[in-house]
């Protein structure tokens, strides 16, 4: 037996609890969905297999993980990975054969220096210097001028600078 | 589990107690797994439906008001999952629905059988010897989910009538007729009444 629409929402309610005075076909149906909600109480159940609550559970848990952990369950496979590949990296390095020893580099010379660096740089730093030396002067000079005979330290500065001249040359290399 | 029970684990819940979680996941699994593989057909489904869940869970439960049903709550979640899923699978495309038109032509329930076939063989063989499944089988798309809803979910006619966005009076009309089709099959292949 069907009802009409009008019917149907009635039962509908009556059947969701709600106080409503049905007919004797309402009633029918009324009892014949009440009897199959009984009949199949917990047939369609199906009880989750080990795996698939295993699987819940765990996302369930990582949901519930604070950041840190979160991290941490992150960054433990990238440091196993890590950790891996720099073993590999030393068991090579202690397995492989050894390499034959080649000739150790030269050591440092000023020879060495002078003829690597190129004469322009070179240039610069005796200028450097002598700027240096000159700023050097002038302060003497300032310092003569107020407290002693201003042609003897001339004389002595001029001495000075000849000597800082012929100084540098003495120290020049021979394989420029 | 009475009232004041699942009163104390939902709150357990909500305060972010994986114990709590826990304790919804054995009460309610059953009857979740069921829905899900019913709805689907697929263990593979039913697995990945019920993970998706517990996120969800975990996600929605403070939102959830303790002044409802945590049942119809649930199981309309639940229900979304499902909606959402049938939806990708009939989505997806297939080798078999490009060759013919009758095959575009299918029923839903047959697509998805035909799909979980073709995923899990095995266990969807096991799955169809379970002779309630075969009488699902012979309903439509809505229809089983009506039943299933209503049986696993606890979901009232108003529920189902708001899920499926169809009037009250559709709503058991559909359902009575499931169930009578449930009973007449279930008379017919194995004497059960």
């Amino acid at each position: 037996m069907e009802l009409s629409d009008k019917k149907y929402r009635r039962v509908a309610r009556w059947l969701d609890g709600e106080p409503v005075e049905l007919t004797d076909s309402e009633r029918s149906i009324a009892e014949e969905i009440s009897r199959a909600d009984l009949d199949l109480t917990g047939a369609f159940e199906v009880p989750p297999p080990d795996r698939a609550r295993e699987r819940a559970s765990r996302h369930l848990r990582a949901a519930l993980a604070p950041v840190p952990a979160r991290f941490i369950r992150f960054a433990r496979p990238v440091a196993g990975v890590a950790a891996a590949v720099l073993l590999a990296l030393a068991a090579g390095y202690l397995l492989l054969p050894p390499r034959p020893v080649s000739q150790p580099a030269p050591t440092f010379t000023d020879t060495r220096y002078v003829t690597d660096v190129p004469p322009h740089d070179d240039a610069n730093l005796d200028l450097d210097l002598i700027s240096f030396e000159l700023d050097g002067l002038t302060a003497d000079i300032v310092q003569a001028e107020t407290t002693g005979t201003f042609e003897a330290e001339i004389d002595s500065l001029q001495r000075r600078l000849d000597g800082f001249w012929l100084e540098e040359v003495e120290h020049w290399p021979d394989e420029i | 589990m009475d009232q004041q029970q699942l009163r104390e684990i939902i709150a357990s819940a909500k305060s972010g107690d994986a114990e709590g979680y826990e304790a919804l996941l054995e009460a309610y699994g059953p009857r979740l797994y069921g829905y899900f593989l019913r709805a689907t057909r697929s263990h593979h489904d039913a697995e990945d439906l019920l993970s998706e869940l517990m996120l969800r869970l975990v996600r929605r439960m403070k939102s959830y008001d303790e002044r409802g049903r945590f049942d119809q709550w649930l199981f309309r979640i639940a229900a979304n999952m499902v909606r959402d899923r049938i939806r990708r699978i009939k989505a997806r495309p297939s080798v078999a629905s490009l060759t013919s038109q009758a095959d575009q032509e299918r029923s839903l329930s047959e697509k998805l059988a035909g799909s979980a076939e073709r995923v899990e063989a095995g266990l969807v063989a096991a799955e169809t010897s379970d002779r309630l499944q075969q009488a699902l089988d012979r309903l439509d798309e809505t229809t089983r989910q009506m039943v299933l809803l209503r049986h696993l979910g606890q979901m009232s006619f108003k529920d189902l009538a708001k899920t499926f966005q169809c009037p009250l009076g559709t709503a058991l009309a559909k359902v009575h007729r499931g169930l009578r089709t449930l009973r007449e099959y279930m008379g017919e292949h194995y004497g059960i009444e």
